[in-house]
């Protein structure tokens, strides 16, 4: 899990940081909510959950929560707020604008945890990205990411299969000629470790499967190049609620 | 109220002494810039820049256990958001105070940190 720390206090900073750190989250820190955007927009991390202050120079914590929640790309990552202790109204504001969960200065390292765990459940899940062609690979990610949905990407089946084991997948998106394993022997490998995975597969043009053969070997969706954008998507958002 | 809370900062650290003195060092580095922005908000008369500094003061101090420290930065945000700026001098120089005691009730941790 990556966190993103937004905190100008070089105290609280450092506390937030060491907790998460030990408890083997991956932590990033920034000091205002300006470059909070500008860290979360390069999407060089995908980070999974933002702990932001409120009071900050420069874009505070209320600002950076209803730029995220208005931003496509943003929108899916639960964001907490830092509030004061008996600060009644910035807890009200902070739920109101979107926030998951707030927690109070003094930091209290388990009750701050405890929220990221409990935030830890609302992360959705990552689409699994596998095309042994980097090309086609970075397109299908960037159009998805575009979307604001997290993306994980394998160049074989055998990488795809060891990225499902270890990571929150909702949905897996594979080419189906690849050499070594193809996509139709992934899509059996995948549906025999978790029948309920959902995968759908892209083939290409004049391809000697039809569709017909895909869905009949079990796959959830089928998409023949050349693609449309919005049509990557409109496969892939049913599994996200 | 004591000037140094021992189990206000394990609270915030779940029960890391070595990061318990970290934070305090890194808390004392801090005071001087903060109470010469405190400091410079009152010869201004920036009652916003006033409160913003107090809040700062009052956040970092809460986390290291600095009571009495918390207790005058919370007193000193209002009087920033209030705008009653005459009051301003007075808490600073019990602030000034205060972060001497509380270097004096945390000294003995230093260099006891690996237990």
């Amino acid at each position: 899990m990556k966190v993103l720390v937004v905190e100008d206090d070089q105290v609280s900073q450092k506390l937030t940081v060491k907790v998460l750190e030990k408890n083997n989250y991956e932590v990033f820190t920034v000091e205002t909510g300006k470059d909070a955007v500008k860290f979360l927009e390069t999407g060089e991390e995908q980070i999974d959950i933002v702990i932001s202050d409120i009071m900050m120079p420069v874009m505070d914590g209320f600002n950076l929560l209803s730029y995220m929640k208005a931003d496509i790309r943003l929108r899916r990552i639960p964001v907490i707020l830092c509030t004061a202790l008996n600060d009644i109204n910035s807890v009200k504001r902070a739920l109101t604008l979107g926030a998951v969960d707030y927690v109070t200065k003094p930091i209290d390292a388990n009750t701050l945890l405890a929220k990221v765990r409990n935030a830890e459940k609302r992360v959705p899940g990552a689409v699994l990205v596998v095309d042994d062609e980097d090309l086609l690979r970075g397109l299908l990610s960037k159009i998805i990411m575009r979307d604001g949905l997290k993306v994980l990407q394998a160049s074989s089946g055998k990488e795809a299969l060891e990225l499902l084991d270890k990571n929150n997948i909702t949905v897996v998106l594979s080419d189906i000629v690849m050499p070594e394993m193809n996509g139709l022997e992934l899509l059996v490998e995948v549906k025999e470790k978790n029948p309920t995975m959902p995968v759908v597969l892209v083939t290409g043009h004049g391809s000697e499967y039809s569709k017909d053969d895909i869905l009949a070997a079990g796959a959830d969706g089928f998409i023949s190049k050349p693609f449309k954008n919005a049509e990557i998507i409109s496969r892939i958002r049913p599994y996200f609620k | 109220m004591e000037a140094f809370d021992y189990n206000k900062v394990l609270a915030a650290t779940d029960g890391d002494k070595e990061l318990a003195v970290e934070i305090i060092g890194i808390f004392q580095d801090q005071v001087p810039v903060i109470l010469t922005e405190i400091d410079r908000a009152i010869q201004a008369g920036d009652a916003r820049q006033l409160q913003q500094a107090a809040h700062t003061l009052k956040g970092a101090s809460g986390n290291v256990g600095a009571m009495v420290i918390y207790g005058l930065a919370l007193s000193l945000e209002t009087v920033g958001k209030n705008n009653e700026m005459q009051k301003a001098a007075e808490l600073l120089e019990k602030i000034s105070e205060a972060v001497k005691t509380f270097e004096q009730a945390t000294v003995h941790l230093k260099g006891a940190s690996v237990e």
